[in-house]
Order: structure tokens, then C-alpha cells, then sequence
């Protein structure tokens, strides 16, 4: 009972951690004019939505949508092929290969960007090739990490019993591996998801400023100031996919866990003969 | 449809400089029979399941499926399911899906291998838990599940790799009447892997692995009577072991001499003379308080060996005594197993040589109560000795 309030508890402040920040954003989005010391907005509106509009939003957003979504794609795809590796097939390379996937995270974003953008160039790969396949980088360590410990949990044998039912490897994993492996391929690729959502360093580095996602909109518009509606309502914007994204895996989950509970009924008992 | 299935000198190792799992095996199993692997840990008899099945690819030798080679042929295309001890049903389906897993992957409507599957599912009495999930069954209710979605893809072969080695001992035997039930339908040729001699009696044969080979091919009734080493008694588990000398006097005919007394024993052909094992297993131990037979004056000498017949017993016809001191009794519940110090003079029973034998509770026995030891000549047997300094005796029980 007490371990129970101490949860709830915990979470409460937590949810509190995360939500004070927010309320002010909230307030600014829809506020034409809000002056200090006033506690609420002294005017009410929605200038910060059409200053977005105009600042050009909607092509920030899908650029940015179609980008995360690239990234966790390559990602999701080369970190459950090295987590594969690292869980199923470990060899005397599996603490390299390990250590190799955790550089991006170990190492400043700003100075591999530079890094590897004089590289590129030099290359002459297209800068928006160049900024999937390094934004893909960032976000192989979460994914790659997140389908090993995945894999590490799933039985070998279930691919081995689909292969002596009748399925080739491509049905066995198909059918098989992926769903069972479905709750981290999720959780992975809404990491992954989210590297190439909301970066701004590598994409100002890698394109120079012309491929405009909504971080550098953001970026741009708290570059200024007088603007607090624009980047309340940009801010907003930003957080909106994601949070969705998240409360929808969470119904899905739940929905998943509902499916697997025991029914009111217990499982029957072993009958003592078979007759 | 079964087929039959061989091994034919079968090597496979793991790594390439390590040792062999399996070495030189070979098997073969007429279609429609059923062998039992009985083999400890590490004997090799999973690896001869994963070889046969293509799990694992064989250096040497050839697996025959139907009298084709399938080297080289992939697992899903060799004809053969298998059972792994863990029931391993697909988490993200149904019961009745796990079972038309094959159907659906050899191309059947999902109305279609559902209705094949719900066939399966009521040969295992389990039609009534067709929807749940995996998570929502009892261990007994996945291997069963296990079982029928193994026998719905119709398999030429199937192998059973422990599947009831996890189970409790009454969900084992419902699964032992549930296989027997199974072989009465469908006549699968079925290679049984176990550690359980109970489990390996099911089978037609029983083959015993030893060091990665067969060490012993014969029913579970041949292999009692006439196990051909040391390591394949302490297998089947009961035997016990007194270490010692075969000898043949001329007159008496061949003879078992160990410091625990002399032992005739019938003509044993392929038996040389020298170090040898006597097995006696501990159900044809018969053991009799001193106070009711008489003892013999010299455990040493052989025909001071022999205690009076009874005439009137025929178990008693050609049997050999021992003199001993009971030095244990542990209840077993109908029975009371007995451990006996071998050897009239205690002071020379100092070298460990004592046997077990299982007793009916009613026969009164203390700790410290000196006995006859009898058992038949046809009930005991000599094996080389594993070792020649081995001239003790050690008790193995059944598991």
C-alpha cells in the first residue's frame, strides 16, 4: 500500500517535471499579447498559427515528417540486422561492432557533422542523401540497441520451429520473429523517428540551411525575438507528432496486453487421463 | 506418411578443432517405428535430432530420409517436424493458429488449415482452448498444442527432443497415453529423445548413447538383461557394481572374484577372463536375515559362497550368496531400499563394496543386522571393467 502511494507520487511529480515547462508555451500559442507581470495572456488569439502558416510550416512539417520517418526506416532496418548479430551470432568483433554503434552517441553531433560533411562533399554524395545517412548514424545506437536486448530476449528456437513447419527463413521471419519482435521494432523506430525529427545541428550543417525541417524553423524564429506566439505555436507543433505517436503505441499496447491476459476463467486443469 | 530415417556414420562437431558431438553414428528407424535417444547431457543425442532435422549440417557420414540423402536440403523441405523440450508456440497467435501455422505456409486458405488444425487440436483433447493465446495455457497444455501443431504439418519424421522433460511427473504421463494414443492414428516414425528410462520405454527400441555413438541398440527388456558396459547400466540406472576378476576354474564353470566373495555366473561368450564389472541390479537383490539361512564360513572360499539351496524356491536354482551387514534403510514408500556392506568379516568391508536392494516393506530389517545376499545367476551379468583398478562396488539408482 505505501510502496503504491510512493508510485503515485513519484509519477505525479514527474508528470508535473515535464508538464510545468509547457504550460507557458501553451499560454503563448494562443495569446496575441501577453505582457509581464501579467499571470494570463492579455489578449487572446491566434497570430502565433498564422505567423507559422506564412513562415511556411506545413512544408517544415512534412519535410520533417517524411525525414523521421526515412531515418527510423534505414535504422529500425540496420539495427535490427546488427542487434541480430550482436544478440544471435556473437564473435570475437561483437565488443568492436558494439563499441563502433556507440561513437555517435559518445562523440559531439556538431563535430562529426563537420567531420563528415567535408567528407562527403568531397564525395560529391547529394547533401540530402548525406543528411539521411548521417542522421541514420545518430540513430542506429537506439535502435540497434534496442532490438539486441530484443532479440537477446526472443527464442532462437521459435525461427528453428517455423523452419520444421514448413516456412523458408524470409516466412520464418516474416511470420514469426518480426511480430514477436513487433513492441521494440516500435519503440525503435519511434527513437529513431524522433533523431530525424527534431534535429537541427546535423540538418544546418549537411544541407546549409535550404532543406528547412521544423527545428530550423524554430531554430529561426527564436533567433528573433517579439515573436513569443510563433515559436509557442512552432514549439506546439513540434511536440504534437510525437506525443500522438506515443499515445497511440501505448493504446496499441494495451490493447495487445488485454489480448494476452488470462480470461476470467483459469486455464483448465491438466486432465489426469486421456481418454 | 512416415518414412524411414538413417544416420550412417554420422561425425559433426561444432567448432572445426573441437571435440565430436556425435562420432561415427549411425541409426536406422523403419517408418512407422518409434527409437528412443536415452543418453546424459552432453551425449550428443539433441545433435542427432538437429542433424536429422538440418538444423546442423554433418561433416561426415549421410542422413537418409525415405532412402534419399538430404544433405544438402533445407529443414523446411526434409519432410521432418520437430518437439524441443520448450513448447515454443508463435506468442503473437492463437492456439488454433499456432496449429495451422503449416497449412497457411504451404498455401492454404486461413478457413482451410483452421479447419485441418481444429482436427489436430481435438486428437490432444484441447479443441475448447482454440483461441486463446499461448501465455493463457498451462505448461501440459503447450507441449500438447506443441504436439498437435507439429503432427498438423503432416511430418515423414518426428522428433521429440525432451518435450516432456519439464513437465510434472502426472502431466508426463498423460503425455506418455496422449503419444501412445497419437502413434495409434497417425503411425509417425518418431525418434524420442529423453534422459528418462521410463519416457525411452515407449519406444519400440531404445538406442544408448555413449561418447557421441550408439553404445546400445535393443528393447528397454534387452538392454536390462544384458547391458554391455558399465556405462550403459548406470544409464538405465538400478545396477549395482562390484569391481573384480572373471575367472574360470574348470569346475564350477566361470566365476566373478572380488573381495566381496565369488559369484558364478552363466556362460557370458565375449566375456575375456581378467578385470570385469559384476551388475547385479538391485531388484533381483534378495535378501535374507542370518538368523534364517545359513551363513557361509568363508565368503572367500567358493564353495563356502554357496548357501543351502531351497529346493522348494526356484529363484533359489543356481543362486549366489554373499554375506553382508545392512548399514542403511531408506523407505521408498511400498519398499524399503537397503544398503548392504558386502563381506563376512566387517573388518575387511572397510573398502567401500556394499549393494542395494529393494525389499518389501513387511521383511524386518535393522541397521547393523547381518544378512545373506542372494540373487540368481541369470540375474546378474559381467561387463569389462571401466577401469582395472576398479574392485569396488558403487550403486547408480534409478533416476
Amino acid at each position: 500500500m505505501r510502496s503504491r502511494a510512493l508510485a503515485v507520487t513519484v509519477v505525479t511529480l514527474l508528470m508535473i517535471w515535464f508538464a510545468v515547462p509547457l504550460v507557458p508555451v501553451l499560454l503563448w500559442a494562443f495569446a496575441n499579447q501577453w505582457s509581464f507581470p501579467s499571470v494570463l495572456p492579455d489578449q487572446w488569439g491566434l497570430q502565433g498559427w498564422r505567423d507559422a502558416g506564412d513562415a511556411g510550416v506545413l512544408g517544415a512539417f512534412v519535410r520533417s515528417t517524411v525525414l523521421g520517418v526515412v531515418v527510423a526506416t534505414l535504422a529500425v532496418a540496420l539495427g535490427a540486422a546488427a542487434g541480430r548479430a550482436l544478440a544471435w551470432a556473437p564473435s570475437r568483433w561483437s565488443s568492436a561492432l558494439a563499441l563502433t554503434l556507440l561513437a555517435p552517441v559518445a562523440l559531439p553531433p556538431f563535430a562529426l557533422a563537420m567531420g563528415l560533411d567535408v567528407l562527403l562533399l568531397r564525395l560529391q554524395v547529394p547533401p540530402l542523401v548525406a543528411l539521411v545517412a548521417l542522421l541514420t548514424v545518430f540513430a542506429l545506437p537506439y535502435t540497434t540497441y534496442t532490438l539486441r536486448a530484443a532479440y537477446t530476449a526472443l527464442d532462437r528456437g521459435l525461427e528453428e520451429q517455423a523452419w520444421l513447419l514448413g516456412a523458408t527463413p524470409t516466412q520464418a521471419y516474416l511470420r514469426v520473429t518480426l511480430p514477436a519482435l513487433a513492441p521494440a521494432v516500435a519503440a525503435a523506430a519511434f527513437l529513431a523517428f524522433l533523431i530525424g525529427w527534431s534535429d537541427y545541428v546535423v540538418t544546418v550543417v549537411i544541407s546549409g540551411g535550404q532543406f528547412t525541417t521544423l527545428p530550423l524553423l524554430i531554430g529561426s524564429a527564436a533567433s528573433r525575438t517579439g515573436n513569443e506566439s510563433l515559436l509557442a505555436a512552432l514549439s506546439l507543433l513540434s511536440l504534437a507528432l510525437p506525443l500522438a505517436t506515443l499515445l497511440l503505441a501505448g493504446t496499441m499496447t494495451r490493447r495487445r496486453d488485454r489480448g494476452y491476459a488470462p480470461s476470467p476463467s483459469s486455464p483448465d486443469p491438466e486432465p489426469a487421463h486421456v481418454s | 506418411m512416415s518414412a524411414d530415417l538413417e544416420l550412417r556414420d554420422v561425425s559433426f562437431r561444432h567448432i572445426p578443432a573441437g571435440e565430436y558431438a556425435v562420432r561415427n553414428f549411425s541409426l536406422e528407424v523403419a517408418a512407422g517405428q518409434m527409437v528412443a535417444l536415452l543418453g546424459s547431457s552432453g551425449s550428443g543425442k539433441s545433435t542427432v535430432l538437429r542433424l536429422a532435422a538440418g538444423l546442423e549440417d554433418p561433416q561426415d557420414g549421410d542422413v537418409l530420409i525415405g532412402g534419399s540423402s538430404a544433405l544438402g536440403i533445407a529443414p523446411q523441405k526434409r519432410g521432418i517436424t520437430m518437439m524441443f523440450q520448450k513448447p515454443l508456440l508463435f506468442p503473437h497467435l492463437s492456439v488454433i493458429d499456432n496449429v495451422a501455422f503449416a497449412g497457411r505456409i504451404a498455401g492454404r486458405s486461413r478457413r482451410d488449415a483452421r479447419a485441418n488444425a481444429a482436427r489436430f487440436l481435438d486428437l490432444v483433447h484441447l479443441s475448447h482452448l482454440a483461441q486463446r493465446r499461448s501465455r493463457q495455457l498451462s505448461g501440459g497444455q503447450e507441449q500438447r498444442v506443441s504436439l498437435a501443431r507439429a503432427l498438423a504439418a503432416n511430418p515423414a519424421v518426428l522428433l521429440l527432443d525432451e518435450p516432456f522433460g519439464a513437465l510434472d511427473a502426472a502431466v508426463r504421463a498423460s503425455m506418455y497415453d496422449l503419444l501412445e494414443e497419437v502413434r495409434a492414428v497417425l503411425d509417425p516414425t518418431i525418434v524420442l529423445v529423453t534422459h528418462d528410462l521410463a519416457e525411452a520405454a515407449l519406444a519400440d527400441h531404445v538406442a544408448v548413447l555413449g561418447n557421441g555413438s550408439v553404445a546400445q541398440l535393443g528393447t528397454v527388456a534387452e538392454l536390462h538383461a544384458k547391458p554391455r558396459s558399465v556405462d550403459v547400466a548406470r544409464l538405465l540406472g538400478g545396477f549395482n557394481e562390484i569391481g573384480g576378476q572373471v575367472v574360470d576354474d574348470g569346475v564350477q564353470g566361470v566365476l566373478h572374484r572380488s573381495s566381496a566373495g565369488i559369484v558364478s555366473l552363466l556362460h557370458q561368450g565375449d566375456l575375456a577372463h581378467g578385470p570385469a564389472t559384476l551388475l547385479v541390479h538391485r531388484h533381483s537383490v534378495r535378501l535374507h536375515p542370518r538368523s534364517e539361512r545359513a551363513a557361509p564360513s568363508d565368503p572367500h572360499a567358493p564353495d563356502a559362497s554357496q548357501a543351502p539351496e531351497d529346493p522348494e524356491n526356484p529363484e533359489d536354482v543356481g543362486s549366489n550368496d554373499l554375506c553382508g551387514t545392512v548399514t542403511r534403510l531408506r523407505p521408498t514408500g511400498l519398499r524399503t531400499t537397503v544398503t548392504v556392506a558386502l563381506g563376512l568379516d566387517l573388518r575387511h568391508s572397510g573398502d567401500g563394496a556394499s549393494l542395494e536392494a529393494d525389499v518389501p516393506n513387511d521383511l524386518s530389517l535393522r541397521v547393523g543386522q547381518a544378512v545373506n545376499v542372494s540373487f540368481a545367476d541369470s540375474g546378474v551379468w559381467a561387463v569389462p571393467a571401466p577401469s582395472p583398478a576398479a574392485d569396488q562396488a558403487v550403486t547408480y539408482s534409478s533416476p
